[in-house]
C-alpha cells in the first residue's frame, strides 16, 4: 500500500495571466513505513505537492492514487483518502477554533459520526501521543496555551482521525529550540511506535539529516533528488548552488577533504563526525 | 560569507565612537496576571546597559521574558518597578513618549502584520508622514531607507507580492525612515526561510556596521546571535548569562541545561576535547574548526 504520484503536473494562472507550472512531471511513491524528508525553497512546489497527497489539489494532468484509490476517478472515496492521509499545515495552531482542547481535537472524529465513547477514546489517545495530559488540558482553552502546546493540540486533532500517513508542513516553524525538539521527538515516536508513515517538510537540513531515512529535494516544481540521505548529500555542490544548505558537519568534512584529510564526506550528524575525526586524528598520530 | 564581509564580531566598535549609554535598564520588574488570577513576574528585576552602536543579541525560550523586555525599550510597556532610560529619557515620562518611540524602532515577527499600504514606498512613508515631516523630505527619507535595505527597485511594488524576507526588509525600511538610533527586532526571522533569514541578517548587520545603529536582536537562532557584539541569555524573567558570543557559546553545559542550541562546531569541539584532542576554546563555525584542526 502506498501513495503514488505518476507524471503529475499542476498548472495555474498567475494574476498577470501567464501559466505557472507549480509541479512538473512529478513521479513519487510514498510507501508504508517510510520516513521521508521533503526539502526545497519557498516556491519550489513543496506545499503544492503535499496538497496533492490527500486530494486537496487535483493534478492538471497525471495520476494520484492513495492505497489504490485513484483520486481523479468519478465517485472516488475522497473522504476515505482524507482520513487516511493526515495533513498538518504550516502554523496549524491558526486553525484552532474550539473553546476547549477536547472540543478541538474531537472535531474531526465527531464529523465522522462516531459515538461519544469512541470520540473520547480517540481524543485521549491522540493527546497521549503528543504528550498532553488529558486531565490537565481537556477543559483548557487552546488560546491560553504556549505556542508549542497549541501546535501539539493541532497535531492531535489530525491524529484523532487515525491516519495512516502523516504529512507535516514545517511543523517546527517559529518554535523555540525546546518546542522544536519536543515536536520532532514526538514525530519520531509516532513513526516508530505507532508505525505511521511520515512525510516531513522542512527547511532545516540539520534536523532532517538526523531523522529521516529518505530525502526528496524539490527545485522549481521538479523533484531533483529522491534517494537515501547519504546519496542525496553526495550532491552537496549542486545543493549549495541552488541555495539549499547541507548539514554543518558535512561542510566541515568537505573542507577537511579539501585540505587533504582522509575523512569521509558522508557524515551528517555530530556523533558521526566525532567518531570519524577521532579515527583519523588517532590514525595520524600512530602513523 | 558574512564573516568575510564584516570581520569577526566581538571587537568591532567603530574607532572614535564614544561609549555612550543609549539604553539603561535598571532593576526592571514587570508583572502580569495569569488567567487563574495569580500575579506572575515576567521580568524579575533585570539590569542591562547597552552602548551606542552596540549589537546585542537576546536569546532564550518562549516565555523567558525577551519580548516583554523588548516592549519596555520603546515604552509599549512601562516598568512596574525599576526604570528604563533611553538616551537619557526615562520611558515613564509621558510627555516624551513620541521622542522615545521615534528613537527606538521596533520590528516584529510576522511581516504580514506590519505592512499596511498598497505600495512599498507608501508603506515606508507612513511613519515620517505621521511625524509631520514635509513631503520633499519624506521623499528623500523613503529613498534612503529603501536603498539601505536594498529594495530601491521595489518602490512601486505591492508589499503582499514580495517574499517573506523582502517584506521584513520593507518593515525595517519603514522603521529606519523615522531615523531611530536604536533598532529592536523581536524574532524578525522566525517565520522566514533560510534565504529570507540571510537577507534580513545581512540588512541588520549592515545597518549596525555602516549606519552605526544600535541593535537589539531577539532570536532563537544561535547562528544569528554569533554576529552580535554581546549575547544576553534570558530564562524565567532573569538574565542568566551575558558576554561575547564566544564566551557564552563555549559554556556548552549551561546552554544544554537551559535546553538552548549550541552551534554544531562548538559542540563538536567540546566532544573532541573530552576525547583528549587539544583544541582552542571558543570555536563557533566551520572555518574556525578547520583552522584549529589544520594549523
Amino acid at each position: 500500500m502506498s501513495i503514488k504520484l505518476e507524471n503529475v503536473f499542476y498548472t495555474y494562472q498567475s494574476n498577470v495571466n501567464t501559466e505557472v507550472h507549480a509541479l512538473k512531471n512529478i513521479t513519487l511513491e510514498i510507501k508504508d513505513g517510510d520516513f521521508i524528508g521533503l526539502i526545497g525553497h519557498t516556491g519550489s512546489g513543496k506545499s503544492t505537492l503535499v496538497q496533492h497527497l490527500n486530494g486537496l489539489l487535483r493534478p492538471t494532468t497525471g495520476k494520484v492514487t492513495v492505497d489504490g484509490i485513484n483520486i481523479l476517478e468519478k465517485g472516488a472515496k475522497i473522504k476515505a483518502v482524507r482520513q487516511k492521509v493526515g495533513l498538518v499545515f504550516q502554523y496549524p495552531e491558526h486553525q484552532i477554533f474550539e473553546e476547549s482542547v477536547y472540543a478541538d481535537i474531537a472535531f474531526g472524529p465527531k464529523n465522522l459520526g462516531l459515538p461519544h465513547e469512541k470520540i473520547a477514546k480517540r481524543v485521549k489517545k491522540a493527546m497521549q501521543m503528543v504528550h498532553l495530559d488529558y486531565e490537565t488540558y481537556k477543559e483548557a482553552s487552546p488560546f491560553v496555551l504556549s505556542g508549542g502546546e497549541k501546535r501539539r493540540v493541532a497535531i492531535a486533532g489530525v491524529l484523532a482521525m487515525e491516519p495512516k500517513y502523516l504529512i507535516l508542513d514545517e511543523p517546527t516553524a517559529g518554535l523555540d529550540p525546546r518546542g522544536r525538539d519536543e515536536i520532532l521527538d514526538q514525530i519520531v515516536e509516532l513513526h516508530r511506535q505507532e508505525e505511521l508513515t511520515v512525510v516531513l517538510v522542512s527547511h532545516s537540513m540539520d534536523d532532517v539529516a538526523r531523522l529521516v531515512n529518505k530525502l526528496v529535494v524539490m527545485h522549481k516544481g521538479e523533484i531533483i533528488y529522491n534517494d537515501k540521505i547519504k546519496e542525496v548529500f553526495k550532491h552537496y555542490d549542486n545543493l549549495q548552488k541552488i541555495g539549499l544548505d547541507i548539514p554543518t558537519v558535512t561542510k566541515l568534512m568537505i573542507e577537511l577533504q579539501n585540505k587533504g584529510w582522509p575523512v569521509r564526506s558522508d557524515i551528517f550528524t555530530i556523533d558521526e563526525a566525532q567518531a570519524e575525526l577521532l579515527k583519523v586524528i588517532r590514525g595520524k598520530k600512530n602513523a | 560569507m558574512l564573516e568575510a564581509k564584516f570581520g569577526f564580531p566581538g571587537f568591532c566598535f567603530r574607532a572614535g565612537s564614544e561609549w555612550l549609554k543609549v539604553i539603561e535598564v535598571k532593576d526592571l520588574v514587570h508583572q502580569y496576571k495569569t488567567p487563574q488570577g495569580e500575579a506572575k513576574k515576567a521580568l524579575q528585576g533585570i539590569s542591562l546597559t547597552i552602548k551606542e552602536g552596540e549589537f546585542v543579541a537576546v536569546i532564550g525560550h518562549n516565555g523567558s521574558g525577551k519580548s516583554t523586555l523588548a516592549k519596555h525599550l520603546n515604552a509599549l510597556l512601562l516598568p512596574h518597578q525599576g526604570k528604563v532610560v533611553i538616551n537619557g529619557i526615562d520611558t515613564s515620562t509621558q510627555e516624551r513618549l513620541w521622542d522615545i518611540r521615534q528613537q527606538v524602532g521596533m520590528v516584529f515577527q510576522n511581516p504580514d502584520n506590519q505592512l499596511i499600504a498598497t505600495t512599498v514606498e507608501e508603506d515606508v512613508a507612513f511613519g515620517p508622514e505621521n511625524l509631520g515631516i514635509p513631503p520633499v523630505k519624506i521623499r528623500q527619507l523613503v529613498d534612503e531607507s529603501l536603498e539601505c535595505v536594498g529594495l530601491d527597485e521595489f518602490k512601486a511594488r505591492a508589499p503582499h507580492l514580495l517574499s517573506g524576507g523582502q517584506k521584513q526588509r520593507v518593515a525595517i525600511a519603514g522603521v529606519i525612515a523615522m531615523k531611530p538610533r536604536i533598532l529592536v527586532l523581536d524574532e524578525p526571522t522566525a517565520m522566514l526561510d533560510p534565504i529570507g533569514r540571510k537577507e534580513v541578517m545581512d540588512t541588520v548587520i549592515g545597518l549596525n556596521k555602516e549606519e552605526g545603529l544600535t541593535i537589539v536582536h531577539i532570536t532563537h537562532f544561535m547562528e544569528e546571535a554569533v554576529f552580535a557584539d554581546r549575547v544576553v541569555v534570558m530564562e524565567e524573567g532573569n538574565i542568566v548569562m551575558e558576554g561575547e558570543p564566544r564566551q557564552v557559546f563555549s559554556q556548552v553545559d549551561i546552554l544544554r541545561k537551559l535546553r538552548l542550541d549550541v552551534p554544531p562546531m562548538t559542540e563538536l569541539r567540546e566532544r573532541l576535547v573530552q576525547s583528549g584532542i587539544k583544541l582552542p576554546p571558543g570555536i563557533l563555525n566551520v572555518e574556525e574548526m578547520v583552522m584549529a584542526l589544520c594549523p
